[in-house]
């Protein structure tokens, strides 16, 4: 057994909480919970379905006719997820399963999740579960002989204690389905599992029969009824909802909408509603956030695509209403329509920016800046006036105020044969594209890598000082590097990153050294940090280091989950999902940092044992003294030096070379391209056939070895 | 830091500890219950396969990327700015894509020079030098990787 040695205090930094906002939306939500407890039913049968998503529970609401959804709530009151969500049609509450408390909750119109007291469940956590229609009674399931369906009575006679039944055990009735939903009006529920089987569920016996293959698969995490008796079903790597006609002698089911993507799903509908088709998605909307006039409540611009003559760039999609940042309808509809406009020089105050701007035909475009970053597009800020393009390229030049303030902001660009068009409001044709964009100071050279759009990849195996099954997938976090620098110093850097897959049970953090640039480069103020676009109130630097050291996470299984019957987070055949944490990372220098001082890209990326959480091995748990490094890389001074040359590492201070075995090989490898990781315990040779020679040859020979061509397609994770 | 002195009978442990870890099994990593077939007759030449038989070559990191040398050397004084961009191509191969640059620098008097880091699998790179008035491009250069290249240059003059 490993004895570390007395690890020094954890760098006493401010903990960063999971996505709590300083957002005006989480500070009208704490108020309305604050307030006397006093639950709040929904007002009516609502037509939007509920869908809950996240590790840390957040609510939506989906329009199933078009897949528009918006965001309802990313604060339930809850750390954890719920599952098993059911909407209520005798009380209009939400109840669902929640496992911060192991019981179930209910969800009232503040999106306030509350646990109840429910005896006789047992010890275990649901994601399966609806409410009958005909009857106030809370169904769960889960498969397994010692579960099954209970049924939970929401309003007992005499005000007596709420109590499960178990109407039919879980191997009697074993059913491999991930939700199920009541029928407005036959009195039974329905599933489809994962293999496109359609299940008829009688809750009241405790027993199915099998109706037909609806011919898709999956995991369908989240089944909705309308009141017309047509079943709705959400599949999680995608999003996509499919209809199903039930009535039909062998069901299908057709492809009906985009919706949000999500390894963690569950959706709840009032049955009993119509299918609202608004307007049909002729009208094309910005994304920008809505303090500039981006939804349709707000007035947003917006333009009706009509014959879609009109647009920038090479296409045009239309959307029911906007989808604002971070969502954005590029994500919802998987088609990139925001492409018209492309910056070809940064944006300096005082200096000219060039812009290529696509246009289909002969149009008008008017176009604005937030330079003052206020959130609105003010008269001053406007751009380009009514100017006259042609069919094809137009190169146009756009000059920055020196009273611009540099950092991140918004443009809007529109595009219309109407020549007066302003920052907001429908116009009768054309396209509106927002694009997020950076402002710097006077002569800055801005440097990325891999590229602007590209991703690097970090993989690694979270074992060490032991071996692992070199699948390279334990933690795999993609990177991208913006240093700006201006005659010979680095003024600043921005790290932009998501977490991409978290292959292994331990629990890791992850962090980015810069070697060599002390924290006293630093002024007050000088980080911006935000995770899934929202401003973190904490600092991400690590105190006590003479070091620059930005801690992106403590624990990564903070901001991901499993997907619902998988073991890890987008590791395993069936998994796919999107990615649930991106995060940005702005730091300025004071001064500036010389460049020939300054460390190349990717600086130090580096994963942490969680402090707290054991690891085979140690004794006691190694926390934030346990580190692995890219080679080439050496261990901070939080490391436990006494750990090295133990197990299998055979780390040498002499050559400098850290991380690695008797043969040489690491515990992480940084790829400088988006990398199709191998699948759960697959050895990187057998998914990657070229990466043994690349390392004999001492990387003379397939230095491709990493892209996909190359690949083995069945051994990789490949997600869109 | 202080570190705690290992005593001889803990290090036995460890070197034990360490022996049945090997072969990259799925017991060393902790990570899962290991794989439910046995091994009734364990083979004493239990050789490491897959990425635990590599040898890795001294000093070697396992590097996706390179170096490049870009220079921008018009030959005579410019007074005015232009402005240079490093970018990946467009689709259609002769023209960058503005959303996939590398770098981005004005550059005054004509002249600049700097490294910049280039990953394995970017085959082509495209520089432009463009003026602002008008606002049109001056120079482009085209960079394609071929198998003789160990240096990567991109000269515009």
């Amino acid at each position: 057994m490993i004895q570390p040695a007395n690890t020094p205090p954890a760098p006493l930094r401010a903990r960063i909480t999971a996505v709590k906002t300083t957002s005006i939306m989480a500070a009208l939500l704490a108020i309305g919970a604050a307030q006397p407890a006093a639950a709040t039913p929904f007002t009516a049968c609502p037509s939007e379905a509920f869908l809950i998503q996240r590790t840390v529970a957040t609510l939506y609401g989906v329009n199933l006719a078009t897949g528009y959804y918006r965001e309802l709530s990313v604060d339930l009151r809850t750390s954890d997820k719920i599952n098993a969500l059911g909407f209520n049609f005798h009380d209009n509450y939400l109840y669902g399963w929640g496992y911060e408390y192991r019981s179930p909750v209910r969800i009232d119109s503040n999106y306030e999740a509350v646990p109840l007291d429910v005896e006789n469940l047992p010890n275990v956590d649901f994601y399966v579960g609806d409410i009958a229609v005909d009857r106030n009674v809370y169904y769960v399931y889960r498969s397994g002989a010692s579960y099954g369906l209970y049924a939970i009575d929401l309003d007992p006679q005499g005000g007596a204690p709420m109590r499960a039944v178990r109407v039919v055990d879980g191997e009697s009735l074993k059913l491999s389905i991930f939700d199920l939903a009541f029928h407005p009006t036959n009195t039974l529920a329905y599933a489809v599992d994962r293999n496109g089987t359609l299940h008829e569920i009688d809750a009241n016996a405790g027993t199915s029969r099998a109706l037909s293959n609806v011919g898709v698969t999956g995991t369908f995490g989240a089944t909705y009824f309308d009141v017309d008796g047509y079943m709705y079903i959400s599949r999680n790597s995608d999003g996509y909802v499919f209809r199903i006609d039930i009535d039909q002698p062998s069901p299908i089911a057709e492809f009906y909408a985009y919706g949000p993507s999500s390894n963690n799903n569950d959706g709840a509908r009032c049955a009993l509603a119509p299918i609202v088709d608004e307007t049909g998605a002729a009208i094309d909307f910005g994304d920008a956030p809505d303090s500039y006039g981006t939804s349709l409540a707000q007035n947003g611009a917006r333009h009706d695509i009509g014959e879609g003559r009109i647009y920038l760039g090479q296409s045009l999609d239309g959307e029911s209403d906007a989808y604002i940042y971070p969502l954005a309808d590029d994500d919802a509809d998987r088609s990139d329509d925001e492409d018209g406009i492309q910056f070809v020089t940064g944006l300096e105050l005082g200096e000219d920016a060039i812009v290529i701007v696509d246009a289909s035909a002969p149009s008008y475009l008017n176009a604005w800046v937030d330079w003052n970053r206020n959130g609105v597009f003010d008269p001053e800020e406007q751009v380009v006036a009514g100017q006259q393009l042609a069919a094809g390229s137009n190169n146009l030049t756009i000059r920055t105020p020196l009273w611009a303030r540099t950092g991140s902001s918004w443009a809007r660009f529109r595009l219309s044969t109407t020549a007066g068009v302003g920052p907001v409001g429908g116009v009768a044709d054309g396209e509106v594209e927002d694009y997020q964009v950076n402002v710097t100071a006077n002569g800055v050279t801005e440097s990325v890598f891999p590229s602007s759009s590209g991703w690097s990849t970090l993989a690694y195996e979270d074992n060490w000082p032991f071996q692992g099954d070199y699948d390279m997938n334990d933690l795999v976090v993609h990177l991208r590097t913006r240093e700006l620098s201006r005659d010979g110093s680095v003024l600043g850097v921005e790290l932009a990153g998501e977490l991409v897959a978290v292959g292994g049970v331990y629990h890791n953090g992850f962090a980015v050294r810069l070697p060599g640039i002390s924290t006293s480069r630093l002024p007050n103020a000088a980080i911006e940090y935000r995770i899934n676009g929202r401003l973190q109130n904490d600092s991400p630097l690590e105190s006590q280091q003479g070091e620059v050291i930005l801690v992106v996470t403590d624990d990564a299984w903070t901001f991901v989950s499993p997907g619902e019957g998988c073991n890890y987070y987008r590791t395993e055949p069936g998994c796919e999902a999107d990615v649930q944490m991106s995060f940005e990372l702005r730091v300025s220098f004071g001064l500036g940092v010389p460049a020939d001082s300054f460390p190349a890209a990717p600086y130090d990326p580096f994963m942490f044992a969680t402090p707290g959480y054991g690891r085979q091995g140690f004794d006691t748990p190694p926390g934030r003294s346990l580190e692995i490094h890219l080679p080439g890389a050496g261990p901070t001074d939080a490391f436990d030096f006494s750990l090295l040359g133990k197990g299998d590492d055979r780390s040498s201070h002499d050559t400098g070379e850290y991380f690695r075995t008797e043969t040489g090989m690491p515990w992480a490898l940084h790829i400088a391209s988006e990398w199709a990781y191998p699948l759960e315990f697959k050895d990187i040779t057998d998914a990657y056939p070229d990466f043994a020679s690349f390392v004999d040859s001492a990387g003379e020979t397939k230095r491709s070895w990493y892209v996909l061509d190359n690949a083995e397609p069945a051994f990789i994770f490949y997600s869109e | 830091m202080t570190y705690k002195t290992i005593s001889l009978a803990a290090v036995l442990i460890l070197v034990l500890a360490g022996c049945s870890g090997g072969g990259g099994s799925d017991e060393a990593s902790g990570n899962v219950p290991p794989p439910t077939a046995a091994n009734p007759d364990p083979a004493p030449d239990n050789a490491p396969t897959g990425a635990a038989a590599i040898t890795v070559p001294d000093g070697f990191d396992f590097p996706t990327s390179q170096l490049a040398y870009v220079e921008v050397d018009l030959g005579r004084d410019i007074p005015y700015r232009t402005y240079l961009t490093v970018c990946l191509p467009a689709l259609d191969g002769a023209n960058p894509d503005y959303s996939t640059c590398l770098t981005r620098t004005p550059v005054f008097g004509g002249s600049y020079m700097s490294d910049i880091e280039v990953s394995n699998d970017a085959d082509t790179l495209i520089a432009t030098l463009w003026t602002f008035e008008p606002a049109e491009v001056l120079r482009t250069v085209v960079w394609n990787r071929s198998a003789e290249t160990t240096a990567a240059e991109i000269i515009i003059n």
